[in-house]
């Protein structure tokens, strides 16, 4: 199979688990307990009216299944074909609508568009960080394996794979924002802004700025991916220093500098490789807290705020969509590895 | 054969490249990224500083809409009454109703059903359109007519009509005395007309009010920014404009203002008072608000149906001294069910005159209560359920422990706010005998008894089932009495009642306040309730 078929495959197959992943999502949701209703009144002036209301405003009255059904598309659909009790069903997912938040009465898509960019500069910045610092860090720490150099590397992958993101940006926040000053405590400058939003000059001084405000969430949350990718690029180049292609190499001559460059760092970079297409979508668990403790107005603040307001619709909007990408995060790493690895075939038989 | 050390090979090379490399970025970023903080633009231009001509104030909650027909969060309250008038107000802090949008105090006929309104005629909106009794009852009736979620707060008003221009009549379903001293002092006007032009545009971008400030721009979650308007007609305002910006993480919130950030927070943690007060850059504006935090009892069925398990729970544990080691000055303990501000404000009696109704910890006397109780044994569990909230789940251990230490037991189920609502509005005593909750309150002891105690609310906003005829009656004849000494002598009559049968237990009063630089902005003036904390559109307020 070659790889445009099976890529296409791979998408195919990924149809039934997002599919899934809608599925699953709805219904733990609405099978938890509570009701997003009784949140809504738990401090406030309240009657069985509005109760009935906010019911109605939000579909809740509909039985189960009919929601299921509304949240899918599928009643739209059925509406198209006159099935009695559809006419002017709402569109759903499969029409590209998440539905409306109940929290913000905002539809949930056009809140999860303008929180995305700001988290994916986020999650991006922080893995920029880590890659720039975690492989050259896990190659000197392999080449130099238990001497004081690998020491020291391991010992800050301990501390970064043990140390939560928030302990370290609040450590951050309070020793460089309060007590020497010298960075912001938190927000964001966004370079996508005119920089008379800011008060600023000109572009120069918005990008300089965002890069200030960037510098703490990225290293707080790029710390953890640092030590992650290290560690694991320092245990693959190893296997590869110790394989038998190398020794061989070494035996005929071979410079060590090309044995390291040709031989041993590229074919290491696979598992890493996988690291980073799966830890992509799940490091936006960190960015939950970065973006909390920095207040960054991005995905991860609007999920915290979705389920500490128990917003049904937009619970499922962002689990929903972070379960398609996380989807596509895997059948790209799996894409990858056939163009950075010939080794690597799909679905050829033997 | 290479060497691993060969200073001619790969690695020594790359090595040096990569660390020279890799100091020199880090240096140059850090160099360039770290700088200190000085006087700039609020958002950091030359650092961190705050000056120049706007005010920073960062909230706690991000605010979400802008509209009051429909907003029913505090913090949109923040921003937005900066934005309308309303027809009558309070001054900060205080609760003495006065005129804003109206011209004159309202008459009161037909025994308290109707209230004809004088309205002045010089204020006009943001868009130029003239303030009419239109607007007024457009924004009295839109929230029943729409079913918002601020319906309930206005489903006593059975018709409003505009007698002329600047006149307005309302007459009311059944005779409410609270309609002046809490529906008319706690309602923005809107502007009819451009609001059912577009309502959701109201709601999101363009909300025309009369206020001092006109809405500019926001970015829900981000900021939202008000520019003075210069044509206000009242005394106007003198900051040219306010950015108001949400920080939910408590550290975040606090180390802004540490680090002169912005000129303003609300919603000072109770742990970081004190430091915040010992900051000389930085003063703390505070007053009592109108909240109301208490534990309630399952008073239909189960053990804490016979008021003597109540009051030996009561007993068991000191309130006041809980409240004064975990808020310190964040808070006041109150043996009241009202706020005592609001109490205050009808001459009700205060917290010295119910002192002798109250419950001090009297472990002995709980004992002697509980042991002589048919519904409870040696041993026996009480049940006590909390939102998910720190300070309340303490509470609620406290009182565990406590009851623990006298030979009775009792279990603590912290709930998440949606199935803690439904478990308490239940009654059932298979889920719960107590409950702790909070109140936002208001400035009318209605908003308090009425709600939180009568049974037409039971298993809405109150879940301790208490059943006392002549107490309800009470309760109802207050709020149909105008006079305000005949009030108050039914509200401390009722307050009685909740002391002596024990149906609460009352806990403390948050203290509403605003942190400022004080060295950057004067004027600051906390207020009774979160929506207007601290009050914005006060004339007062300036830039140094």
């Amino acid at each position: 199979m070659g790889l445009l078929k099976y890529t296409i495959y791979r998408l195919l197959q990924a149809i039934p688990v997002m599919f899934g992943i809608a599925v699953i999502s709805f219904l733990l949701v609405n099978l938890s307990p509570g009701d997003p209703v009784d949140y809504m009144i738990s401090e406030q002036l309240a009657s069985e009216e509005l109760i009935a209301a906010i019911e109605a405003r939000y579909g809740l009255d509909e039985p189960l299944w009919k929601q299921f059904l509304n949240y899918i598309g599928f009643s739209w659909f059925l509406g198209l074909l006159g099935i009695p009790g559809f006419a002017d069903a709402p569109t759903g997912l499969l029409q590209g609508d998440l539905g409306l938040s109940m929290y913000y009465e905002r539809p949930v898509s056009e809140l999860m568009l303008t929180r995305t960019p700001p988290t994916l500069m986020l999650v991006l910045s922080a893995y920029a960080f880590a890659l720039v610092c975690a492989i050259p860090l896990g190659v000197i720490a392999a080449k130099r394996r238990n001497e004081p150099t690998d020491h020291v590397s391991r010992i800050v992958a301990l501390f970064g794979v043990s140390t939560p993101s928030f302990w370290i940006g609040i450590m951050l926040i309070i020793i460089f924002g309060v007590w020497f000053g010298v960075l912001p405590t938190g927000r964001m400058v966004y370079p996508w802004r005119d920089p008379v939003f800011y008060g600023y000059d000109g572009h120069l001084e918005l990008w300089y700025q965002t890069a200030r405000h960037l510098f703490l969430p990225m290293v707080a949350l790029g710390t953890l991916q640092m030590a992650v990718i290290m560690r694991v690029e320092r245990s693959s180049m190893i296997e590869s220093l110790q394989s038998e292609y190398v020794r061989l190499a070494r035996a005929y001559g071979v410079s060590e500098r090309t044995i390291m460059r040709k031989h041993a760092f590229r074919p290491s970079q696979l598992p890493v490789i996988t690291l980073i297409g799966l830890n992509l979508t799940t490091s936006l668990g960190g960015a939950v807290l970065t973006e909390t403790v920095f207040s960054i107005n991005g995905m991860g603040r609007l999920i915290v705020q979705s389920i500490q307001t128990l917003d049904y619709q937009l619970i499922l909007g962002t689990t929903v969509v972070l379960g398609f990408i996380f989807v596509i995060g895997v059948i790209i790493t799996d894409i990858a590895y056939a163009y950075i690895d010939p080794r690597v075939s799909y679905g050829e038989e033997h | 054969m290479g060497n691993q050390h060969d200073s001619n090979g790969f690695d020594a090379i790359t090595r040096r490249k990569l660390l020279a490399s890799g100091v020199a970025v880090s240096g140059a970023a850090l160099a360039g990224c770290l700088s200190p903080s000085g006087e700039g633009d609020p958002n950091g231009g030359e650092g961190e500083g705050v000056s120049g001509d706007q005010l920073n104030f960062t909230q706690q909650v991000a605010p979400i809409e802008w509209d009051p027909v429909v907003a029913n969060d505090a913090y949109s309250g923040q921003i937005y009454h900066t934005i309308y008038d309303m027809l009558y107000e309070y001054p900060p802090g205080e609760l003495e109703m006065e005129p804003k949008l109206a011209s004159d105090m309202p008459e009161i006929e037909e025994d308290g059903q109707r209230f004809i309104i004088p309205l002045r005629e010089e204020p006009e909106f943001h868009n130029g359109d003239p303030f009419t009794a239109e607007d007024v009852i457009h924004t009295f009736t839109a929230p029943v007519e729409e079913q918002t979620d601020n319906m309930p707060d206005f489903n006593m008003i059975a018709s409003a009509e505009e007698i002329d221009e600047h006149t307005v009549q309302f007459d009311l379903e059944f005779v409410y005395a609270p309609f002046e001293t809490l529906t008319l002092p706690s309602t923005f006007i809107v502007n009819a007309a451009a609001r059912q032009d577009d309502p959701d545009a109201f709601n999101t971008e363009n909300p025309i009010g009369t206020g001092p400030y006109q809405f500019a721009e926001a970015d829900i979650g981000e900021f939202a920014d008000v520019e003075l308007w210069e044509d206000y007609w009242d005394e106007p305002s003198q900051v040219p404009s306010i950015r108001y910006e949400p920080a939910e993480d408590d550290a975040g919130r606090v180390s802004r203002i540490l680090a002169q950030e912005t000129h303003l927070i609300e919603g000072i943690p109770p742990a970081d008072w004190e430091d915040i007060e010992a900051e000389e850059s930085i003063e703390i504006a505070s007053v009592e608000s109108t909240g109301y935090l208490y534990f309630a009892f399952n008073c239909e069925e189960g053990p804490t149906a016979d008021p003597d398990v109540r009051r030996g729970i009561a007993h068991c544990h000191s309130t006041q001294s809980f409240v004064e080691d975990i808020f310190g000055e964040a808070a006041e303990w109150t043996n009241m069910s009202v706020a005592p501000e609001t109490a205050n404000a009808i001459g009700m009696e205060g917290p010295e005159y119910f002192q002798d109704l109250g419950y001090e910890f009297d472990p002995e006397t709980a004992q002697e209560l509980l042991d002589g109780s048919d519904a409870i044994d040696e041993g026996d569990t009480i049940d006590i359920i909390a939102p998910p909230d720190d300070v309340r789940q303490n509470w609620a251990e406290l009182i565990a422990d406590r009851l623990n230490e006298i030979g009775y037991g009792a279990s603590v189920q912290v709930l998440d706010w949606d199935v803690f609502t439904s478990t308490y509005q239940s009654g059932d005593a298979d889920e719960f005998q107590m409950y702790t909750l909070g109140w936002t309150g208001g400035s009318d002891p209605d908003v308090y008894y009425y709600q939180l105690f009568h049974e037409d609310n039971a298993g809405v906003t109150q879940g301790h089932y208490y059943d006392n005829a002549e107490f309800h009656e009470t309760i109802v004849e207050a709020r149909q009495t105008f006079d305000e000494a005949e009030r108050a002598a039914l509200y401390n009559e009722v307050q009685e009642t909740i002391l002596e049968d024990c149906v609460h237990i009352p806990g403390w009063t948050d203290l509403n306040a605003a942190a400022y630089l004080h060295e950057e902005v004067e004027g600051i003036q906390a207020d009774l309730q979160t929506t207007t904390n601290p009050r914005m559109d006060h004339p007062d307020v300036a830039l140094r």
